[in-house]
């Protein structure tokens, strides 16, 4: 006989909610661009940035709309890797680099470490307050004036041209030498903030788990 | 074959890659829930499935010691990064890209022996 | 890359170099006597550089046109370094619940430097880093002091200011798009160009833009942060933010909205003038209004700084084809207001450390404790007012000209709500002058500032009467520098 060997409840719930959206919102999406990709609507191109911009929109959402903290931050990650890889479809190998070592991995794990210092739990935490209704419009409306403003305007940087990262670094340390050497000072200042701020908390070992 | 669709051929192992990483993920996932034997029981979620019950959550604060870290990872994960197109290019631009990299590195050298001072880079 | 490009940026670097020394020393002596005077050496150098790069009139741009120098950065960057030397000066008593003195001194000059370079900055890379290296620094100083209230004023301005950068971000974003460079000179050029198509992105960007830097300047709706980080924060900390982050707030404005938007001789400049308008006519109302409610002073400052930089950008909506009356009167404001609020300031932190609270009503009869001390401060507050013979009066005086000259309806409108608003703040500057010159004091104790803060704010009185005597000197400089923004 088969003994039944359990998940546990919670992780289960997890599984199961995450398998419903994802044969709700997300595989019906995959299969229409599939579909649209194999009939020759959408080229390759095309089928892979509506892929991405899945990945964004969808990372977005979970990272604002979820209640449990590290799920969102989860979303964020999602979405950092969809822009990343739509900096590849604009050939921008560079920044594509940058969004993946810099923002998928460093400041997903500093948000992290961020969030589980200040708060002694990661169940759900109830963010929203009477201002969500504001921040919802506001969003539309801001959303709205962009894509209002990008379907109606002549765009000067449409050109897609692959900058390889040769050509990049010698725009970079030939033309923008300050704002680089600059960007090493703001490094400079998070790191000096950090230990300054850090330092008025209670000495180690004192009761953290509160 | 332009120089665009070199660079889409380049990537297409990624985006295979990670395709079929997310395909044979969320199949183990969705499988092990459909064919494993699995019980709905209550108590399977609590810590040890027996025994006493945990008086508060297992999680606790991370230390500051953690952010510290994560911070002095950002900062020189930065740093690798500008030294990538850097060290391609240096010899074009001449000179002048020699001196820009000696300070950006100098200045997060002078961070680097702060931090080492302040005493954050111990772990106590 | 020559020598001369690394001349035009001389002032910022020496101050850098002094912030990274000022970190070193006191990391290698722990010694805290050594690094005050090491920053006002810094300064005095810094100062010395700048006035010689005025004196032979140095000109010219760097770094493929990403830095420039002209009389309008000179004029800033000799600006923001008074400010911060009279705060290094006269600010060690307001410092108590500082204890990193050492980083306080280096980032209050790093913060100088950055912003010295974002007056200098000509492409929206560079004012954007530069911008987020200021504000960045200025996260920190909010939040230096040991108590929950700087906590809680660093967070509210870290939250604010990021949302600030992004939405200043997207504005830069569409510029870009539109312009397809990120240099302010191309910029203006494909402004010019634009058809009808492409006039909502413009608008779209110049707003999002005067938002972005609208938090900086502290004007209405962007202003939500001011009460409670002034209040927070150290006191000398919100003397830098209300006098020097303003006048960096005001500077890049005027660089990005004349240089890169075309000052008057763009169709587009009649539009972002007229938000420009809006948004004073607000800050002004609504600054004074909220003041009149206050008993905590710090706080009365953060609105009425509010309400003052309505008065400023008064004179950006007054832009006029061919014309630099409006940003000479918005620099002329911004130098006499420098000078006013560094007084006021430093008078509330005289009277901070010896009362040991900032409530209005522990200014009452200061003229009887120490008269020096409340004949600056009630001084300050006829400035702030504008009344004569203070500078203040001849700051308000030119931005409303320069409104009039303008030769638009909506432009005297907004004089005369200006002109009401001015009697409306009259209310609560003149009470809390009477407060000091007329009220019972509660505690008549005489006492004596420091030295170095009765030097300051001798300073800074002379500053306030010599300039609403004799304005020629700084309103031939500010008309100069406004000349070199187009």
């Amino acid at each position: 006989m088969l003994r039944r060997l359990p998940l546990p409840a919670q992780i289960d719930r997890t599984i199961t909610l995450g398998g419903l959206l994802a044969s709700v919102v997300a595989a019906p999406y995959i299969v229409v661009l599939g579909v649209l990709f194999a009939t020759g609507e959408l080229s390759a191109p095309e089928f892979v940035f509506w892929l991405n911009a899945g990945l964004v929109v969808g990372g977005a959402l979970a990272a604002v709309l979820l209640r449990h903290i590290v799920h969102a931050a989860l979303g964020l990650v999602g979405a950092s890797l969809g822009v990343a890889g739509i900096f590849l479809l604009l050939a921008s190998e560079f920044l594509a680099l940058v969004q993946v070592l810099v923002y998928g991995g460093g400041v997903t794990i500093l948000l992290l470490f961020g969030l589980m210092m200040t708060r002694a739990t990661d169940g759900p935490i109830v963010t929203d307050g009477a201002q969500k209704p504001f921040a919802f419009g506001a969003g539309i409306v801001l959303a709205g004036l962009f894509v209002g403003a990008m379907l109606d305007a002549e765009w000067d940087a449409l050109n897609v041209t692959v900058v390889g990262f040769r050509e990049l670094g010698i725009r970079l340390y030939r033309d923008f030498g300050i704002p680089f050497e600059v960007a090493s000072l703001v490094l400079l200042v998070a790191l000096i903030g950090a230990i300054t701020i850090a330092r008025r908390e209670p000495a180690p070992g004192e009761d953290d788990s509160k | 074959m332009s120089p665009l669709d070199q660079l889409f051929s380049n990537y297409l192992p990624v985006f295979l890659g990670t395709g079929i990483g997310a395909i044979l993920v969320i199949s183990a996932l969705v499988g092990s829930r459909l064919l494993a034997p699995y019980s709905e029981e209550r108590n399977k979620g609590t810590t040890y499935e027996c025994g006493m019950l945990p008086i508060r959550r297992a999680s606790t604060n991370v230390g500051m010691r953690f952010y510290l870290y994560a911070i002095l990872f950002i900062v020189f994960d930065v740093e690798a990064v500008f030294i990538f197109p850097w060290a391609l290019s240096y010899l074009a631009v001449g000179p002048q890209a020699y001196w820009e990299m000696v300070v950006f590195v100098g200045i997060l050298a002078v961070g680097l022996a702060y931090a080492w001072k302040k005493g954050a880079l111990r772990w106590q | 890359m020559n020598l001369e490009a690394f001349h035009f940026i001389g002032p910022a670097i020496v101050l850098l170099a002094g912030a990274v020394l000022v970190l070193l020393a006191d990391l290698a002596t722990g010694r805290r006597a050594c690094v005050r005077p090491l920053a006002m050496l810094t300064l005095a150098a810094a100062a010395l550089y700048a006035a010689t790069q005025a004196a032979a009139d140095t000109g010219g741009q760097a770094f493929g046109g990403a830095i420039g120098v002209d009389r309008f950065t000179i004029y800033v960057a000799l600006l923001l370094i008074v400010i911060t030397a009279a705060v290094v000066v006269a600010g060690e008593p307001g410092l108590t619940r500082v204890a990193q003195r050492g980083e306080f001194y280096a980032l209050l000059l790093a913060s100088t430097a950055s912003m010295m370079l974002l007056a200098q900055a000509r492409d929206l890379v560079a004012i954007f880093v530069a911008l987020e290296t200021t504000s960045a620094v200025q996260y920190i100083l909010v939040g230096l002091g040991r108590d929950a209230r700087a906590s809680e004023a660093g967070l509210k301005y870290l939250l604010t200011g990021a949302i600030a950068a992004a939405v200043l971000l997207y504005g830069f974003v569409l510029l870009f798009g539109i312009a397809g460079s990120t240099s302010l000179a191309d910029i203006s050029r494909a402004v010019a160009e634009t058809g009808d198509e492409t006039r909502l992105a413009v608008v779209v960007a110049f707003v999002l833009i005067a938002a972005g830097v609208g938090f900086k300047m502290a004007i209405v709706p962007f202003h939500a942060w001011v009460p409670d980080v002034y209040q927070g924060a150290a006191t000398p900390v919100t003397v830098f933010l209300s006098a020097a982050s303003k006048a960096a707030g005001f500077a890049i404005a005027l660089r990005l909205f004349y240089t890169g938007l075309g000052g008057g001789d763009t169709p587009v400049s009649a539009d972002w003038a007229k938000l420009f308008g809006v948004l004073a006519a607000v800050s002004m109302t609504l600054g004074n209004l909220a003041a009149i409610q206050q008993t905590d002073v710090k706080r009365l400052l953060g609105y009425s700084s509010i309400a003052q930089a309505g008065n400023i950008a008064v004179g950006l909506a007054a832009v006029a084809t061919g014309s630099t009356l409006g940003p000479a009167a918005v620099l002329f404001f911004l130098g006499t207001y420098a000078a006013t609020n560094l007084g006021a300031f430093i008078a509330v932190i005289a009277v901070g450390a010896r009362v040991g609270s900032d409530e209005l009503r522990d200014y009452a009869g200061l003229l009887r404790r120490s008269p020096g001390l409340a004949i600056v401060l009630v001084l300050c507050l006829l400035s702030l007012t504008g009344l004569p013979p203070t500078a203040g009066f001849l700051a308000k005086l030119y931005v409303f000209n320069s409104a009039v000259q303008g030769g638009e309806q909506w432009l005297v409108w907004l004089v005369v709500v200006a002109v009401f608003n001015t009697a409306l703040s009259a209310y609560y500057y003149l009470r809390w002058a009477r407060t000091i010159l007329l009220d019972e004091p509660l505690d008549p104790a005489p006492f004596q500032p420091p030295a170095a803060t009765n030097a300051v704010l001798t300073a800074a009185a002379l500053g306030v009467l010599f300039f609403g005597i004799v304005p020629t000197p700084l309103i031939d400089a500010a008309r100069s520098a406004a000349a070199a923004l187009a």
